[in-house]
């Protein structure tokens, strides 16, 4: 009578899925990285004075908040290469977390911009700053250390998204633990190291964000 | 009916700060006390705990002789219990900050309790509910919600609602320094007029001495938890014995 | 035009399972977020720790493991559930573990005088919670439960991947019979875009009817 779990089993499949946690932290550090530099992008876009920018900018970010992350995945994924661009399935998936993610950062720096004081920037140009230096020296670094604490958790958020990739075929945890299901009939163990090993990680991540944030207390936290 | 109060060796910490250094304290049945004293003294402190609302770190508090926190057989009883709600039942506050339910209208905030707490019908708990508003002034505001009415006129839909349950303890902490100055006149009025009626005793925290001297009986003086002077209210105001009361009476007055 | 209605049929077949899989969860996931909202406050701690448990584990772990694991482990504890019944259950208990959180804080945020106010009256626990603690949470739950809603559709995309035929699986299915991939994914994003709206409309009435004055 085979066990429920068997933990000699556990114990084999560790490595295998060590490698695939090296694929998922790729897919989450990489995606993040693109997610916090578009979405200040974005943000800033959004606050433009020029309605044809800052319009479509709101809708686009307001419709990739509102659509499921799986789908946006298969529409990179499929539909990229129709109009001639080859990424490998990892490239796809990076790309289609930091595109999703962006939109979630966008709003997190417009609520960070749009907390710093109007006399901040009343006082800036009384001093004759450009808007350029305005934004850059006086409200991005006012802006940005409060809200790192929300950028954080999109880190963990997106960190339990990258089994999504396993429907284009990348071979994150999720689909390791399928793979070993699959030949050999267990599925048991791997999924619950997977499960495991996400509750472990996001809650060492999330406890490093409350850190962060008593950190960051010193340049004005939560207003 | 009116209630006593007795207070036996009370101590109140919260962490390392001691709030209540051994109160001990006996109020007669029909009494009215003022309480005064700087902030931080400890006076709300020891309403708080007149109201159940806190538990004291060691001492007694005894309400018609009765332990507050203890039973017959002398073990502790949870805040929940029959045993300190049928102590809690005799005793109202009238808090600072008003404390009314915003989603409540005035007569729905004086009747909440005598119909889920007491069991009374609707009919008869508004009955008695629109009484009580009436006695504070509030006869054409049944309807009105918290919101829609000013400081002076929440605090009476507050002192309605504690009223309204006829405790035999009524308790007032600072209820008029939340008002702006031109209402308090017309709450403190009507809190002489329940004091004058002698149907419960009260106790009431205030900074307003004049009030205090002419609406209590008896007035103590709170200073760093303990109790420094507890005398009739004219002698009190009028030939204080010890040095800390005369210096607060003193700065007080020069703040007037 | 023309070419457009064709593939709605199919898909719309899938928007009716995405919908009727977000309405079962969510309306599971409401009571799950109340009882483990306020079973975490409660002092008993056999209440309290395996409130803080479920909590914890189902929103520190990825919703797509979730689904797998119920799908895959539970028959073998010889529970068999159909994957349509795997799919919301989980998808219920991952937003309900969001919910009591935002449950959480919005009791939290109610004014302690409050409170006070009630025990000043005598008022039993059970009382203070249900006649002036939750009145006041409720309308402070709504517009993050509204998020927490919008996750949830988002999150039935998911359950496509073990095997519901819901509108993402539809066009799954006929992306690879007709390869008209671009349009059909076009109009899956409306689709989900549309609902998302409605849930938001929704919410928002819910905030209006619900204002403490």
């Amino acid at each position: 009578m085979t066990p429920i779990f068997d933990w000699a089993f556990a114990l084999e499949i560790l490595p295998t899925l060590g490698e695939a946690l090296i694929i998922t932290i790729q897919a989450t550090m990489l995606g993040m990285l693109l997610a916090v530099t578009l979405g200040l992008i974005l943000a800033l876009m959004r606050r433009a004075r020029l309605r044809i920018i800052s319009a479509p900018t709101a809708l686009f970010i307001e419709f990739v908040r509102s659509t499921p992350l799986l789908v946006q995945i298969y529409f990179l994924f499929y539909v990229l290469p129709v109009t001639g661009v080859q990424m490998s399935p990892l490239t796809t998936g990076i790309l289609a977390l930091g595109v999703h993610y962006a939109a979630y950062c966008a709003e997190v720096y417009r609520a960070g911009i749009e907390a710093v004081p109007r006399g901040q920037v009343e006082a800036a140009r009384a001093l004759n700053m450009s808007s350029w230096r305005t934004a850059v020296g006086i409200v991005l670094p006012q802006a940005v250390p409060p809200v790192v604490p929300a950028l954080g958790n999109y880190l963990v958020a997106m960190f339990k998204d990258t089994p999504l990739l396993s429907a284009i075929t990348v071979v994150e945890l999720l689909q390791q633990s399928k793979m070993i299901g699959s030949a050999t009939f267990r599925y048991t163990e791997p999924l619950t190291l997977v499960g495991l090993l996400f509750l472990a990680l996001s809650l060492i991540a999330a406890y490093g964000v409350r850190r962060l944030e008593v950190g960051l207390q010193r340049f004005g936290g939560k207003r | 009916m009116s209630a006593s109060i007795e207070i036996k060796d009370l101590h109140k910490s919260y962490g390392d700060v001691d709030v209540l250094r051994g109160i001990n304290l006996s109020i007669p049945a029909g009494q009215t006390v003022a309480v005064i004293g700087p902030s931080g003294s400890g006076k709300s402190t020891l309403l708080r705990m007149l109201m159940t609302l806190d538990k004291p770190t060691s001492g007694e508090i005894l309400i018609d002789g009765q332990s507050m926190w203890q039973n017959e057989a002398g073990q502790f009883q949870r805040s929940n219990s029959p045993h300190v709600r049928g102590v809690r039942g005799k005793i109202g506050m009238v808090f600072q900050h008003f404390n009314l339910f915003p989603h409540k209208t005035a007569l729905g905030n004086v009747i909440e309790a005598p119909m889920h707490v007491e069991g009374l019908s609707r009919e008869k708990a508004t009955e008695r509910g629109k009484e009580y508003l009436d006695m504070v002034g509030l006869g054409d505001k049944f309807d009105a919600y918290p919101a829609q009415l000013s400081g002076g006129q929440k605090q009476r839909v507050g002192i309605a609602r504690a009223l309204a349950m006829r405790p035999e303890i009524m308790l007032l902490d600072e209820v008029t320094s939340a008002l702006d100055p031109e209402l308090v006149g017309g709450i403190l009025q009507i809190i002489q007029d329940l004091s004058a009626r002698r149907t419960m005793t009260m106790i009431m925290v205030t900074h307003q001495m004049k009030f205090a001297e002419r609406a209590s009986d008896r007035t103590l003086f709170f200073d760093q938890g303990n109790i420094v002077e507890d005398a009739e209210s004219s002698v009190l105001f009028g030939q204080p014995k010890e040095a800390r009361t005369q210096q607060f009476l003193q700065s007080v007055i020069e703040a007037e | 035009m023309e070419d457009y209605l064709s593939l709605l049929p199919a898909l719309l077949r899938g928007l009716w399972v995405t919908v009727q899989i977000t309405v079962a969860a969510a309306i599971l996931a409401v009571p799950l977020a109340l009882l483990a909202g306020l079973g975490r406050m409660s002092r008993k701690p056999w209440v309290s720790w395996p409130a803080a448990v479920y909590v914890e584990v189902f929103r520190g772990t990825s919703a797509l493991v979730q689904l797998f694991w119920f799908y895959f482990v539970l028959p073998l504890f010889g529970i068999q559930l159909s994957a349509m019944l795997v799919g919301i259950v989980v998808l219920a208990a991952n937003a309900g573990a969001y919910g009591a959180e935002v449950v959480r804080g919005a009791i939290k945020g109610v004014p302690s005088g409050q409170r006070e106010a009630a025990v000043a009256l005598n008022m039993t626990n059970r009382q203070i919670i249900r006649r002036i603690v939750l009145p006041q949470a409720i309308p402070a739950m709504l517009p993050p439960g509204g998020n927490i809603m919008i996750e949830l559709l988002k999150n039935t995309a998911l359950v496509s991947l073990i095997t519901i035929t819901d509108l993402t699986f539809r066009a799954q299915l006929l992306r690879s019979d007709t390869l008209r991939t671009t349009d059909i994914f076009i109009i899956v994003l409306l689709l989900y875009f549309a609902v998302a709206l409605l849930i938001t409309a929704g919410v928002r009435m819910l905030e209006r009817r619900f204002k403490v004055q």
